[in-house]
């Protein structure tokens, strides 16, 4: 089953290494990985699409929320109240008899054309990545090129936010006690 | 006021208080070491190689509580501490880790002896740090401290290039340091607490399994007071052992693979399992579809990623082992299980731990004449094979937090380099070693350091031949074809005798209390050379992927019968 995670982490060197090593350790296939600045300063958010099973995805949040610079770990997947986009350029071949069908396919996805040339059109789409599926399909049978996709960003919906910040850690409480 | 780097490190380690460190200089080191001149109030230990730095930290940290400190050049002299890192970490000890690393301006180039050791290092500790600017130095140590010693332990490793250690810096020690993120939980919920009393009270045939986690969280007399209070048995892990005396009637020793019948009978047939501070280890539940099958799990651990990790629970609290117990002691009214009790005892006659050997030096004997000359309140330090079984067996330990071994990563090598520091944790009384001869001569290096620290470490060989461990599992399980396991080794005695360590040989069960006695009666370090049988299995045994309840006990005992 395809598992969403998103988490807070703070950005400091070995960050990405560490979160990589999480899922290479079980033989995970991350099918996407995103990273990027989150609204609080010296944090990024990441956003990880991973197939696995329930149990053993459990475990790996489990070992994310451990590591030392995890502020907030979340398994989103069952979350229905949430919006996902993800951006795709893509790189397809035409000719001047199949020019204006990738255009009008372009239209009918509402994805802009960012580049042409003689023999491709670039397409540049963004959306839920079931909509990026389907485009990439109907346009498969003109040659896809070339493709690159962001990977999804996932948000719940409403007022709720992901991170409540969490107290800081208390070192003295541990040690008088 | 301005320090150098190095300095920083040291002034950083005094004020946690660390008063010894085991280390081994080398170039990129050269200014941590320099500086340590100033600084007479630590003790510096140079072992014999890396790996037993790291090992005797570790062995400080477990017998002390406190944090286990090493330091070691960089390339080589970091990778040779990789085993000693991992074997902290699968065994949740505080230790921190110290290493040199070649110059900031270089790092990247494959420079002389530079290598990636946070890199290395970083799936074997809990975190790890490479400082960049000596002003981050002060900060790094004090998170690098709190972090190895708060929630569940683990070895923190901080990397120092040498020019950073050279330069000047301000230092201004951090009064408290936090983590976003990082709070481990310590006090369960007044829910859980009544759910798992009200859990205990239904109970008809409990059982407590005391893990590595008691003694970390020092909940040895929250432990007693507990069982003591709902007249439950304790099973002990490898590492649990000693958490309670082996004389208490409550104890039951140590389940698993070798543990006793007894123990793994009262675990098979439990109807709730009140697990504190252990991670299900496989060595300890076997085969797990057959592992308890009709007792409810209630885990209690400070790291939620063990909890429903290897088996399914019933109710999970997370928390410091000894506030959960003392929380559910509080909780909960006296009970009585006298009947589960007495079956566990029939068990116990049943199948009791006997020494069958035939030849003229059974190794249980050489354990059993240890917890003689001892009276079972020695401080033991084993190593990994089949010794380290027989001490688990057939050692009662009845000092608390007494026993000290590789647990999880089950390193051969482990015990005479621990040893360096376990007696430094116990300064004023001899510390027993007992080792294989394969796993002494991984580390046997050692016994140079064990003569320059003029230390009262008791070695005692379990001297068979084989990798016995091995040996045995070719015996039982491939066609006893024995390669790769007959194993020699140099005269140990001469050997002790070259270091300038008396030492004796010991070939019979009969000269075995005097032997212990000329070691006990001797100021220093002793070696006992003990020749025993090298045909001797560990029984009982549980074949891999069994159920515990079917354990094989001696062949020549059930002939016997």
């Amino acid at each position: 089953m395809r598992h969403v995670l998103v988490a807070l982490v703070q950005d400091e060197p070995a960050m990405l290494a560490r979160m990589g090593n999480l899922f290479a350790r079980r033989g995970y296939n991350v099918e996407s990985f995103t990273a990027g600045a989150s609204e609080l300063p010296g944090v990024t958010r990441i956003t990880i699409v991973v197939e696995g099973s329930g149990t053993a995805l459990d475990q790996v949040a489990k070992q994310f929320r451990k590591l030392i610079g995890a502020v907030k770990v979340a398994d989103v997947t069952a979350d229905k109240e949430q919006l996902a986009y993800e951006m795709l350029l893509v790189k397809v071949g035409v000719t001047s008899k199949t020019r204006q069908e990738v255009v009008s396919l372009a239209d009918l996805f509402k994805a802009r054309i960012v580049d042409v040339s003689s023999t491709t059109l670039m397409l540049e789409s963004t959306g839920e990545p079931d909509k990026l599926d389907k485009l990439l399909e109907v346009l498969k049978p003109f040659g896809i090129r070339e493709q690159a996709r962001t990977g999804a960003v996932f948000m719940g919906r409403g007022a709720k936010i992901l991170n409540q910040r969490p107290a800081p850690a208390s070192d003295r409480k541990y040690l008088t006690e | 006021m301005r320090y150098t780097g190095a300095e920083v490190v040291w002034e950083c380690l005094v004020r946690e208080g660390v008063d010894i460190v085991w280390a081994y200089p080398g170039g990129a080191a050269l200014p941590l070491f320099d500086a340590l001149s100033k600084y007479p109030q630590i003790h510096y230990v140079l072992v014999r190689h890396e790996q037993a730095a790291a090992h005797a930290a570790d062995g400080y940290a477990r017998a002390t509580g406190k944090v286990g400190v090493c330091a070691a050049t960089s390339g080589p002299g970091a990778t040779n501490l990789v085993t000693g890192i991992a074997t902290a970490m699968l065994d949740s000890v505080p230790m921190v880790a110290i290493t040199a690393q070649v110059a900031d301006s270089v790092i990247g180039t494959d420079a002389f002896q530079e290598i990636n050791i946070t890199g290395i290092t970083l799936p074997i500790t809990k975190h790890n740090y490479l400082v960049r600017e000596g002003k981050d130095m002060a900060r790094t140590m004090r998170e690098a401290f709190f972090l190895a010693r708060t929630g569940r332990p683990g070895p923190v490793l901080v990397d120092l290039p040498k020019d950073i250690l050279t330069a000047q810096c301000d230092f201004h020690y951090p009064e408290r340091v936090s983590r976003p993120g990082y709070r481990p939980v310590l006090r369960s919920t007044p829910y859980h607490v009544k759910r798992a009393a009200q859990a205990i009270a239904d109970a008809k045939r409990p059982v407590i399994l005391a893990g590595h986690g008691v003694h970390v969280a020092t909940a040895w007399e929250a432990l007693r007071q507990f069982a003591e209070r709902i007249n439950a048995p304790v099973v002990s892990t490898l590492l649990g052992l000693s958490a309670l005396s082996a004389d208490h009637p409550l104890a039951l020793g140590m389940a698993g693979m070798h543990g006793v019948a007894w123990a793994n009978l009262a675990v098979q047939n439990a109807d709730l399992l009140i697990a504190m501070g252990m991670r299900m280890d496989d060595r300890f539940t076997g085969s797990l579809s057959h592992f308890a099958p009709q007792a409810k799990l209630l885990h209690v651990d400070i790291d939620p990623a063990e909890i429903g990790k290897r088996v399914p629970t019933f109710l999970p609290m997370v928390g410091d082992v000894r506030f959960v117990l003392e929380a559910l002691t509080a909780e909960l009214t006296e009970q009585d299980h006298r009947d589960w009790l007495a079956q566990i005892e029939s068990w116990r006659t049943q199948h009791p731990l006997e020494v069958h050997g035939q030849g003229a030096l059974p190794p249980q004997e050489v354990i059993r004449a240890l917890h003689e000359i001892t009276d079972g309140q020695g401080v033991l330090v084993s190593d990994v094979g089949q010794h380290q079984m027989w001490v688990a067996q057939h050692y009662r330990f009845r000092r608390l937090n007494s026993f000290f071994t590789s647990g999880g990563l089950g390193t051969m090598g482990y015990s005479l380099p621990a040893a360096l520091g376990v007696q430094a944790g116990h300064p004023t009384e001899p510390v027993w070693v007992v080792v294989g001869d394969g796993s002494f001569q991984m580390n046997l290096q050692e016994l140079a350091t064990v003569t320059q620290e003029r230390l009262p470490i008791k070695i005692v060989i379990m001297d068979n031949g084989y990798l016995g461990m091995v040996r045995q599992w070719q015996e039982l399980f491939h066609g006893a074809r024995y390669i790769g396991t007959p194993i020699s080794g140099p005269d140990y005695v001469q050997l002790a005798a070259s270091y300038g360590i008396p030492a004796r040989r010991v070939t019979t069960t009969a000269e075995l209390p005097a032997a212990f006695a000329a070691a006990r009666q001797a100021d220093g370090p002793f070696l006992l050379d003990c020749k025993v049988d090298g045909g001797e299995n560990v029984y009982p045994m549980v074949r891999p992927g069994t159920s515990n309840a079917d354990f094989m006990e001696d062949p020549r005992g059930r002939a016997q019968e």
